[in-house]
């Protein structure tokens, strides 16, 4: 896994890139929480994400509910097809976004969702 | 015909089924690109044609599907979009593949290679991932569907240290995949803010739908490593046998619009406004998200496992030649007739015990009747594909924009009906487009939507089918059709005419109107020959029109062309049949009242003098007319017209009998029918009698 932060007044890019798995799982989450410390708007460029486990999933959607929280923004802004395929497998797609923070932002709305969800 | 060319002859009439359900799910998928019922359907009509063609050594259609199937199944995967090229190429897929169904070099090579070139560029587009390995996996998921199948709701939530035992919980649901069509839905509502969260543990959990033909031990032994230390629950929540199934019960909106008290319209602009039942529970905090995500789920899979099982309901059904169909009726027709006989004797002998077994044998043949022409009755819906397609073909090639609206799918018509109407339908709908319709930019300056719509619906009423062709298109155009009728003379230049009789002239042979002859329409055959079409099959047509507004064409059809339900009336030692679909009332006519009309033909009904034939002499019977005549007043075209009999002898049900080419151009007599006592009786065409007369 790779990845870098790049931030501009409040709002930052965190760029990953490689495999997500339980191994690097440490290092993501500090990446996360740094980024999420950085600025009041996270934004996640997972275009070079080949694939993401669970851990790494709900470590995304801890860190979205974490910064809604504190009226912080973590959005998803592109996503690889890989990334999506994970999603996809680890059934996260949703229709409705959980009640913390604005729903609307939520990072597995109308994300492969249920078309993935179906056994291929 | 030997056993591979059976097989064969199989195939094409299921590929031509196939072929037909695939341009309807096509047109559909127009409309709703989304609909992935839809993508579905053509993807399994393209899957099975290439794998029956291939099976019964159609190989060229086997190779040229499937690209078309590949290119399907990434839509199905999500991999791309339905857009407007890709419909068309596969239409015209559809063609050639009908083509080549046929056989004998009917088949275009370069239009193939073109098409061929157009779907493996798509199908070698787009993500190579997956999906091409996947499609005969998943198609033989479909295909193997057993009636055996059961959906279970699978509850598994792993033990948070799941991953610190070297497991890893997408691995399980994977194979859970392998079993069946799967949903999956992850719970995430345990997951913590990050200060509180241990990366390494699993705070997921995940609630699958899986619909399968295996049983509840197989998912068990998927589990059987971590099931120690997990939640694993599984719930069977429908089966095939349908002992889970619910009784359908209608929603409030469904019955509102059904008692005509909710237009359709205002049903789905109040639906609109109003947010998803799921959606108020989150809001609300009584269901989480999660939650509400996984029964979605489960409705919705147990909801497609329910279609698929009734539409494989519908295809278990076997395939009869319809010529063995027409022996059938006519043997049933030969019953009722013979049946008449008996009890017309039973009744002669005054035998109770003899009259009993006739009313049984009445009884049974009058259900047999029903049931046999049931079995020839067919949904208009099925040709409903067949005409969207000419909608579209056609605007697109006339540059309009055209929706077809089609209602009443399910009204039922006799099969014979259905294909001799087809031609008329075709007429009419490509008047509609061509003449009817206005070009986009001069519907807009009228204020009317760019797009103009031809409604198509069929419904019952009573023992007829009313067929409505609505266009909104610009409307006849009174004054043209005047001026055209004149230099046709067909009317003189001074006639007074209803708007009734002016759009009536539109039938007569050789009017046309059209200022330009389109390859379309336009060449003045045309309503003539529906019209007679439409009478061949002992219907009548009308045609209404608001200039600016459009025009609506109702087609009254029989519901069977086997059996009618007539008037038997007697002339001299003959005995005639009237269908009793014209007939509207019986009057009395003495010697006396005929002299008061000063030789002529005139009734008087009630004040109102209708006109009648005096069918003695029309048909040059020799012998005296009785004292006392009959005249039966028929109802056609809006107007009354009387036919003068010696007398009404009642109510009698018809098998209709053709008389053969030798008597086809005899005009006013359109068949036959064998009454009870064994003698013949002619069938009256009444509008080719008024016509003539």
């Amino acid at each position: 896994m790779n990845h870098s932060f790049q931030s501009q007044g409040n709002s930052g890019v965190l760029s990953l890139s490689g495999s997500l798995t339980i191994e690097n799982i440490a290092q993501l989450k500090s990446a996360v929480s740094e980024a999420l410390q950085a600025s009041d708007h996270v934004t996640l460029d997972l275009s070079g994400v080949e694939s993401a486990d669970i851990c790494s999933l709900q470590l995304f959607c801890s860190a979205h509910r974490t910064g809604a929280r504190s009226g912080k923004i973590v959005e998803l802004a592109r996503a690889g097809e890989g990334f999506e395929a994970s999603v996809g497998e680890a059934g996260f797609g949703r229709h409705v976004g959980c009640a913390s923070g604005n729903s609307c932002d939520c990072l597995w709305i109308d994300r492969s969702g249920e078309k993935a969800g179906v056994a291929p | 015909m030997n056993v591979s060319e059976q097989h064969k002859e199989a195939f094409r009439e299921e590929a031509y089924e196939l072929l037909a359900e695939l341009e309807s799910a096509l047109l559909e998928l127009e409309e709703n690109p989304d609909d992935q019922e839809m993508v579905g359907r053509t993807f399994r009509a393209m899957h099975t044609i290439k794998g029956s063609g291939s099976m019964f050594g159609f190989t060229d259609i086997a190779e040229f599907t499937h690209d078309v199937e590949t290119v399907f199944d990434k839509v199905r995967g999500g991999l791309m979009s339905v857009n407007r090229e890709l419909i068309d190429s596969t239409l015209k897929s559809c063609d050639l593949i009908r083509a080549m169904l046929e056989g004998g070099g009917s088949v275009d090579e370069a239009e193939k290679n073109r098409l061929r070139g157009i779907f493996s560029a798509l199908s070698r587009s787009g993500s190579e991932q997956g999906t091409a390995s996947a499609s005969p996996a998943s198609a033989a998921q479909t295909a193997g569907r057993s009636s055996s199948e059961k959906t279970y709701r699978i509850r598994f939530k792993p033990c948070r240290e799941i991953y610190l035992t070297g497991t890893d919980p997408v691995l399980l649901l994977n194979e859970l995949r392998e079993l069946g069509e799967c949903r999956v839905v992850a719970h995430l509502d345990e997951i913590p803010a990050l200060e509180d969260m241990d990366p390494e543990r699993c705070y997921t959990y995940w609630d699958c739908i899986l619909t399968t033909s295996r049983d509840e031990n197989a998912i068990r032994d998927i589990f059987i490593f971590v099931e120690e230390d997990s939640e694993l629950r599984i719930d069977m929540i429908d089966e095939s046998g349908g002992l889970l199934d619910e009784p359908a019960q209608k929603k409030l909106g469904e019955i509102l619009v059904e008692r005509g008290e909710l237009t359709p319209e205002d049903m789905a602009r109040v639906l609109q406004g109003k947010k998803r039942f799921g959606e108020l529970l989150v809001e609300s905090g009584l269901a989480n998200p999660s939650q509400v995500e996984a029964a979605l789920a489960e409705q919705q899979q147990v909801r497609e496992v329910h279609q698929r099982r009734q539409n494989s309901d519908v295809a278990s059904s076997i395939r009869v030649p319809s010529d063995k169909l027409d022996i059938l009726v006519n043997l049933v027709g030969e019953l009722v007739t013979v049946q008449a006989r008996l009890s017309q004797t039973a009744a002669m002998k005054n035998d109770s015990h003899l009259t009993l077994i006739a009313e049984e044998v009445e009884r049974l043949t009058s259900e047999l009747r029903d049931s046999t022409l049931n079995i020839r009755m067919m949904p208009f819906g099925s040709t409903f594909g067949k005409f969207k397609r000419l909608v579209r073909d056609l605007s697109n090639d006339l540059g309009k924009e055209v929706e077809m609206i089609t209602e009443g799918a399910n009204t039922e018509l006799d099969k014979t009906v259905i294909e001799r109407l087809n031609d008329p339908l075709v007429h009419i709908i490509r008047n509609s487009i061509d003449h009817g319709i206005e070009a986009p930019e001069a519907r807009q300056a009228a204020g009317k939507p760019r797009q103009g719509t031809v409604r198509l619906t069929a419904e019952h009423s009573g023992d007829c089918v009313f067929i409505t062709i609505q266009d909104d298109g610009a409307g006849l155009d009174k004054d043209a059709i005047r001026a055209k009728a004149v230099e046709k003379r067909l009317i003189p230049e001074s006639a007074e005419l209803t708007d009734k009789e002016l759009f009536g002239l539109i039938f007569a042979p050789g009017f046309s109107t059209a200022k330009k002859i389109t390859g379309v329409s336009g060449r003045g055959v045309g309503m003539d020959v529906v019209k007679q079409a439409i009478e061949a099959l002992r219907g009548a047509i009308e045609i209404t029109s608001r200039k600016g507004e459009g025009t609506t064409i109702t087609i009254r059809l029989p519901l069977t062309l086997a059996i009618i339900e007539s008037l038997l009336v007697k002339i001299g030692n003959d005995r005639y049949v009237l269908p009793l679909s014209f007939v509207e009332e019986c009057i009395v006519m003495t010697r006396k009242e005929m002299e008061e009309s000063h030789g002529k033909d005139l009734a008087n009904v009630r004040g109102h003098m209708v006109p009648y034939i005096p069918l003695r002499s029309r048909f040059e019977l020799t012998g005296d007319a009785p004292d006392i005549q009959q005249v039966v007043i028929t109802h056609i075209d809006g107007e009354r017209i009387g036919l003068l009999v010696d007398t009404v002898i009642g109510e009698h049900q018809t098998v209709i009998k053709s008389l053969g080419r030798a008597y086809r151009d005899v005009h006013g007599i359109s068949g036959a029918t064998i009454l009870g006592d064994g003698t013949v009786a002619l069938i009256l065409d009444i509008p080719q009698l008024v016509k003539w007369g």
